[in-house]
């Protein structure tokens, strides 16, 4: 494993968690088509954390950002901020915690989520609007401020959002939520509609916000790769339950949840030093019969090494620190994954490494 | 993964057959299933010139990737070979052939020939091509009926045959489902089905892998290798994903400002790419090893499309460039084995990694 | 998809409303540049002008009776003709057209102030308000306006004045449901929930994200309602309610020459292609200003299969959603 970077040392836990989502359950939907999208989620967020939140569509990962805001309300549990609860406040109450801008939602699609007739100054300076500012100067000075913290300048201010770039307006959505001066920001797929080189100026820039601000920063994505260069932590969410939750070197370097390992198999890659192909992580018909039930673990049903322990769904436990995992085999799937049968086509040309490529390594646990 | 009983083209060339790259003579034309010649391309009524001698083959069964960022060019170049450029653009100059056939100046009708029998389409939304109150089962199998001639029962049989082929899991379920009850992975198997239903040439993906969940795209990936393997399908991929296109694609061709900067295979292009852009590009991209890595960025933006630019359009943002980048239009130079890079200094070995280190 | 065609359309970003991040404010030049719109608004203008100063433009006096020239065809001295009593039927028209067009404007601005007011608050106010809102529009749109219209002149006195009010209070649920499906449509926006998440209020949302965006559908409802009032007051006036004779109205006029069809079977046409062409010009508005704005059309707000957000280029100016 390489050294881990001089100066990226983890944030340390040994103060209380600024954010604390305690055995949230999550119901979206009435009735007949009530479906509980989120179950039992536990997790915490330490003040200086980059986190990222990693699932597929359906995994729950918006509706937690969206409960945690507020959007949504859960059905069990609570949502603590800095010690006090906030799940439970309403209206006013709700409001003035709002306002205080302590905790911000960066959304996915700054095409929506910003007002197309609001010129940039408008809306980077809403917030500060509504919490009451009425001194236009005060109001212009940290306008600028904050554009001036995501890279942009005083020519944009007077721009309505179809008259800039969709990096831009990334970024724009990002200094509106910097103007209230946020403690925590939650980006919600940041990225995902911008090409490579605009991803990695976006996620650099939230590097930056966190070493010069002191923020907490989760950014969702469906996409471990964009979380590589800069989250201390990675929370692995599949289908409203959290599966790993651990440090990112630490994690990818060894994946203990074999879903978190089809994740890393999956991803598209310019060399191919994978440990392990995604065929040796799907299940294929020659595996014994899916697990399935009500109470079985979430991803039993697409596990190839689901065994009957796996009727019933395992707790995240921790196993090493930080880490912790939610599967009954994280002790075997690895060595059984690596004696599957790595399948699948190749393109006919010969793979091979890349220069520089390091030495297969394996998903073993001494490792540490 | 069942093999297909439909019949496969009778004359494929073996995956990965190499021939060159620009043939002047009739050396591979044969096995040609797609041939794009200098093509120049306008826009908006011929205000600007989007695309500029753009030329690029796909034989029968390879892969062939178009990567480049937004506005490069790679996703107009594929509308035109497909036939359906947006309203006002114009094909100003350069031949399109399909299979041998020159169409650069075919008539609606002749393209409504040649689509789905002939070449198929999958792109990136693939609820937005299939009307959402028709199940997918009855909008495959109206394809075949109208396209093959078949009768009811028996374009339900192959079209469960087909949706079979494509990795669907219980093809009769899936077959009465209408596409808001499908996943985005499913529906673009189906919208594969469809594409490939009456067994064309050639396959355009556009962007088609964009729009799917990590684990997803990479069964998709694997799918279109699946196909290429067993029906010599040829495949235009066209992707702002590098990394994507490494994975799938025989053969790379990389665009930037509506020129082809480089091309060649796939491995030659990713271990020794020849263009700074496509340094550039290699740099940015996923690098899938997951270990803590700079996040590299391309300075600049790219130039407005059609911009009038002498020499280079790289130029201006590339760190290697010199006064002969800027004096007059970089014709390509072949650097390797069917390796081309359009790049004064081709020869000088560039790296641009090392420039930025010094 | 019946065959394998491929639409040429690419980009789908260019949603009207609060779906795309189009701009919902259209300026007047945009709107005049369709060419019904110029000759709407222009027969617009001429009717204006006529509401103002009819009476005193007009050739003749209207109320003038001449014996001698009874049912005249279009001449020198009477543009459009006299009618049974003689008079000029041109000046009667112009000098009626301020009754009829500043009432059928008082139904429309009653119908405005009732309805839009309600149709935007009741989003905002709850479950519980919307639900009675909309019984309370249901059994007014259930009510048939002529006998409310007569019943209302037999209890306020026969005047045209009160008898648009009942046709006022019976255009509100048109520009109640409207108002509130368009600002359903806008609420939902997501830049709604980014203001909610600054801890806005309600009413700072609506005065600074819905009220800009809703006012292209209402203008558009006003000139539809304007249409249908002019459309009331003729025919009120048609049925003699609420005028007092020998005063001009232009449903009035009509009725008079209906009585009289043997003698001068042209006559009805002037009056009814002058009612006709003015309801025209103002749907012809109220169709440019929805072509324009995309106002009152129904945009669906979120797709109805959920994929990811489309790649957009990183340089968003208008050509190269073309070319990526």
């Amino acid at each position: 494993m390489t050294a881990v970077p001089a100066g990226a040392t983890l944030p340390p836990h040994d103060v209380p968690p600024l954010l604390a989502v305690e055995s949230v359950d999550v119901v979206l939907g009435r009735g007949w088509r009530a479906a509980r999208v989120l179950r039992a989620v536990d997790l915490r967020i330490w003040p200086g954390e980059i986190v990222g939140l990693v699932g597929e569509t359906g995994s729950g990962k918006t509706t937690l950002a969206r409960t945690v805001v507020g959007l949504a309300d859960p059905a069990a549990g609570q949502i603590v901020f800095d010690g006090a609860p906030i799940s439970t406040l309403r209206r006013g109450a709700r409001r003035a915690q709002r306002r205080r801008g302590h905790v911000q939602l960066v959304f996915q699609d700054p095409l929506r989520s910003l007002d197309p007739d609001l010129t940039v100054a408008q809306i980077v300076g809403e917030g500060l609007e509504i919490r009451g500012e009425t001194d236009q100067e005060e109001i212009r000075r940290r306008v600028l401020g904050a554009l001036e913290k995501v890279g942009l300048d005083v020519t944009v201010l007077h721009s309505t959002p179809g008259q800039i770039s969709g990096g831009q307006r990334q970024r724009v959505s990002i200094a509106r939520a910097l103007a209230t001066e946020p403690r925590m920001l939650i980006c919600d797929e940041p990225v995902s509609a911008l090409d490579a080189s605009n991803r990695n100026y976006i996620l650099r820039l939230l590097g930056q916000l966190r070493d010069s601000l002191g923020l907490s920063i989760v950014v969702i994505s469906h996409d471990l790769s964009s979380l590589a260069g800069i989250a201390d932590r990675v929370v692995v969410l599949y289908r409203g339950r959290i599966v790993e939750d651990g440090p990112v070197e630490q994690v990818f370097a060894a994946p203990r949840h074999p879903y978190t390992a089809l994740l890393m198999a999956s991803a598209p890659s310019v060399r191919h030093d994978r440990p392990l192909s995604p065929h040796q992580l799907r299940r294929t018909d020659a595996d014994p019969g899916p697990v399935t039930g009500p109470d079985a673990c979430v991803f039993a049903a697409r596990c190839p090494f689901a065994a009957d322990a796996c009727a019933a769904q395992p707790a995240l436990e921790t196993v090493d620190g930080r880490w912790s995992v939610a599967c009954h085999r994280r002790e075997e799937w690895g060595a059984l994954a690596l004696a599957r049968d790595r399948g699948g086509p190749r393109p006919a040309a010969a793979r091979r490494a890349a220069p520089g490529t390091p030495a297969l390594w394996r998903p073993s646990r001494d490792q540490n | 993964m069942t093999t297909s009983n439909l019949s496969t083209s009778p004359d494929i060339a073996a995956p990965g057959t190499v021939a060159g790259l620009r043939s002047d003579g009739a050396d591979g034309a044969a096995d040609e299933v797609l041939r794009v010649d200098d093509l120049h391309v306008s826009v908006h009524h011929g205000a600007a010139m989007a695309i500029r001698g753009i030329s690029l083959r796909v034989r029968a069964g390879e892969i062939v990737g178009l990567v480049g960022e937004s506005g490069s060019g790679k996703t107009l170049t594929c509308r035109t070979a497909l036939g359906v450029l947006p309203p006002g653009c114009a094909i100003e100059r350069g031949t399109v052939a399909f299979a041998g056939q020159d169409v650069t100046a075919r008539s609606r009708r002749d393209w409504e020939r040649l689509h789905g029998s002939h070449i198929g389409a999958v792109f990136q939304d693939p609820a937005s091509y299939l009307t959402p109150s028709i199940t997918v089962g009855s909008q495959l199998a109206e394809v075949l009926r109208v396209k093959l001639g078949l009768g009811r029962r028996a374009a339900h049989r192959r079209a469960l045959e087909l949706f079979g082929a494509v990795g669907l899991h219980q093809p009769e379920r899936v077959y009465h489902q209408i596409p808001a009850e499908l996943s985005g992975g499913m529906l673009q198997r189906a919208m594969i089905a469809i594409a490939i239903s009456c067994d064309p040439q050639l396959l355009v993906a556009d962007e088609a892998t964009t729009a799917l969940d990590v684990t997803i795209q990479a069964e998709v990936i694997e799918l279109l290798l699946q196909l290429r393997d067993q029906r010599g399908l040829a495949v235009l991929f066209v992707s702002h994903d590098l990394a994507v296109v490494t994975e799938l694609c025989d053969r790379v061709v990389v665009f930037y400002a509506g020129e082809v900067v480089e091309s060649g295979p796939a491995e030659e292009i990713v271990t020794r790419p020849r263009h700074p852009y496509t340094q550039a590009l290699l740099q940015v991209a996923s690098v899938g090893d997951f270990r803590r890595r700079e996040l590299r960025v391309i300075a600049g933006q790219p130039p407005r499309v059609g911009a009038d630019i002498a020499g280079c359009r790289f130029a201006a943002r590339c760190p290697a460039a010199i006064s002969a980048c800027r004096a007059g239009a970089v014709q390509p130079v072949l650097v390797g084995d069917q390796h081309q890079v359009r790049c004064v200094r081709a020869a000088d070995a560039v790296n641009v990694a090392e420039l930025a280190a010094r | 998809m019946s065959r394998s065609s491929i639409p040429g359309e690419l980009s789908v970003a260019k949603e009207g409303g609060a779906a795309g991040g189009q701009r919902s404010l259209i300026g007047p030049r945009s709107v005049l540049r369709l060419r019904s719109a110029r000759i709407a608004v222009a027969v617009l203008v001429v009717i204006g002008i006529l509401t103002a100063f009819g009476a005193t433009l007009a050739p003749q006096n209207p109320l003038t009776v001449n014996a001698n020239a009874l049912f005249q065809g279009p001449g020198p001295h009477h543009l459009l003709g006299t009618d049974y009593l003689g008079r000029d039927v041109l000046s009667r028209l112009m000098a009626g057209t301020r009754l009829s067009v500043l009432t059928a404007l008082e139904a429309v601005g009653i119908g405005l102030v009732l309805g839009t007011g309600p149709g935007i608050a009741t989003v905002f106010l709850g479950r519980w308000f919307d639900f009675a809102a909309n019984r309370v529009t249901d059994a007014l749109m259930t009510l048939p306006w002529i006998f409310f219209a007569v019943a209302v002149t037999a209890a306020l006195g026969n005047g045209l004045v009160q008898a648009m009010v009942p046709v006022g209070i019976l255009l509100a649920p048109f520009f109640f449901r409207v108002t509130r499906a368009a600002t359903l449509e806008h609420a939902r926006a997501q830049y709604v929930e980014a203001a909610a998440l600054l801890g806005a209020t309600k009413l700072h949302i609506v005065r600074v994200h819905v009220l800009r965006k809703v006012l292209p559908t209402i203008a558009v409802t006003t000139a539809s309602m304007a249409a249908a009032a002019l459309l009331a007051v003729s025919f009120l006036t048609f049925l003699g309610i609420g005028v007092q004779p020998p005063a001009p109205t232009w449903g009035g006029v009509l009725s008079s020459d209906l009585g009289y069809l043997a003698q001068a079977p042209w006559a009805p046409f002037i009056p009814g292609a002058l009612i006709a062409i003015t309801v025209g010009a103002l749907n012809a508005l109220a169709d440019a200003f929805r072509d324009r704005s995309g106002a009152g059309t129904l945009v669906l707000a979120s797709p109805i299969i959920r994929t990811h957000s489309t790649l957009e280029p990183a340089d968003d100016d208008e050509q190269s959603q073309y070319v990526a």
